[in-house]
């Protein structure tokens, strides 16, 4: 864990701050072929292990119906909210419009 | 992009059945480590480069934080409702639902510093929230809402389904989900391997 929060973290302020002249592309072909290495090896891991597959069947279901838990939940939380953060966007937008009617009239005097 | 991810792992499965040795693989922990390093290193580099979804966050105004709160609360509560319901450990159910649609990070981080079964697991799991946002935002986005049409999507949004969400709402609907997936994509890295410690 600690590992972890210290690269992402390292990472972010290098990004941030732009301490190593890294572009993008070298960016992005480092985390590529990281992936693509760690994404090889877990599968190597699961070829390797007869138990989990033949278990992979079970496992599709499983998968499934967690997903379907985590977007169901997610829409049902965005909606109840969906309305409150329209309406406080409408405001705002008003009070913008009013404001920069304002300035306006100033601006013709 | 997809292609190249589900190919990585099918020809590390067939490499792992038939030609590299068990005992080989056991003894790659240091080189995963080093890759997984280097791997939360760039995401890092990557978050940080993106001041343009932070500033477009400070134009929007607070509330649409809003958004990536509920979705990551819903897809926490929904995965350990489920998990639950199913036999499965909190910390696991809610580990696998941090994952947020981001199957490749998820999946890695949890083989890694928890077990390569559940890693699997949350690999599938996501890539199901991922096809299953692509099927549903335009529905949703018709008969339910737009903002609630950025939800399934997850931390997908501000990528693979960001393009189905511009075509099935509006430009500022747009910003909205391209705001929800930089937020959600910076916490997969720090909640899963945080909640799997549950």
């Amino acid at each position: 864990m600690t590992l972890i929060l210290v690269f992402l973290i390292a990472g972010f302020l290098i990004g941030h701050f732009k301490l190593i002249p890294v572009s993008y592309k070298l960016t992005q072909r480092v985390m590529l072929f990281g992936l693509i290495f760690l994404l090889m090896v877990m599968g190597a891991q699961l070829g390797a292990n007869e138990k989990v597959l033949a278990d992979f069947g079970h496992m599709g279901l499983q998968a499934v119906a967690l997903a379907a838990g985590g977007v169901t939940f997610s829409v049902l939380l965005v909606k109840m909210v969906e309305g409150f953060i329209k309406k406080a966007q409408g405001e705002s937008q008003n009070a913008s419009e009013l404001t920069g009617g304002n300035e306006k009239v100033g601006e013709d005097n | 992009m997809t292609w190249l991810i589900m190919g990585s792992v099918v020809a590390g499965v067939a490499l792992g059945y038939w030609v590299i040795p068990e005992v080989f693989i056991i003894h790659l922990d240091n080189l995963t480590t080093a890759a997984l390093c280097v791997l939360l290193l760039g995401v890092g580099i990557d978050l940080g480069q993106q001041k343009e979804a932070w500033v477009r966050l400070w134009k929007m105004g607070w509330r649409v934080l809003l958004v990536p709160i509920m979705v990551g609360l819903g897809s926490l509560v929904g995965s350990v409702i489920v998990g639950l319901a199913m036999g499965m450990p909190v910390n696991e159910a809610s580990a696998i639902g941090a994952g947020f649609g981001w199957y490749s990070l998820s999946g890695v981080l949890l083989a890694k510093i928890y077990s390569v079964e559940l890693g699997a697991l949350a690999f599938i799991t996501n890539v199901a929230r991922e096809l299953m946002a692509i099927l549903l935002i335009p529905v949703i986005a018709k008969y339910v809402g737009k903002y609630s049409a950025v939800a399934p999507g997850g931390a997908t949004t501000m990528d693979t389904t960001l393009p189905i969400i511009s075509k099935s709402t509006d430009a500022d609907t747009a910003v909205v989900a391209f705001i929800n997936g930089s937020v959600l994509s910076a916490f997969v890295p720090i909640l899963v391997p945080l909640l799997i410690r549950l």
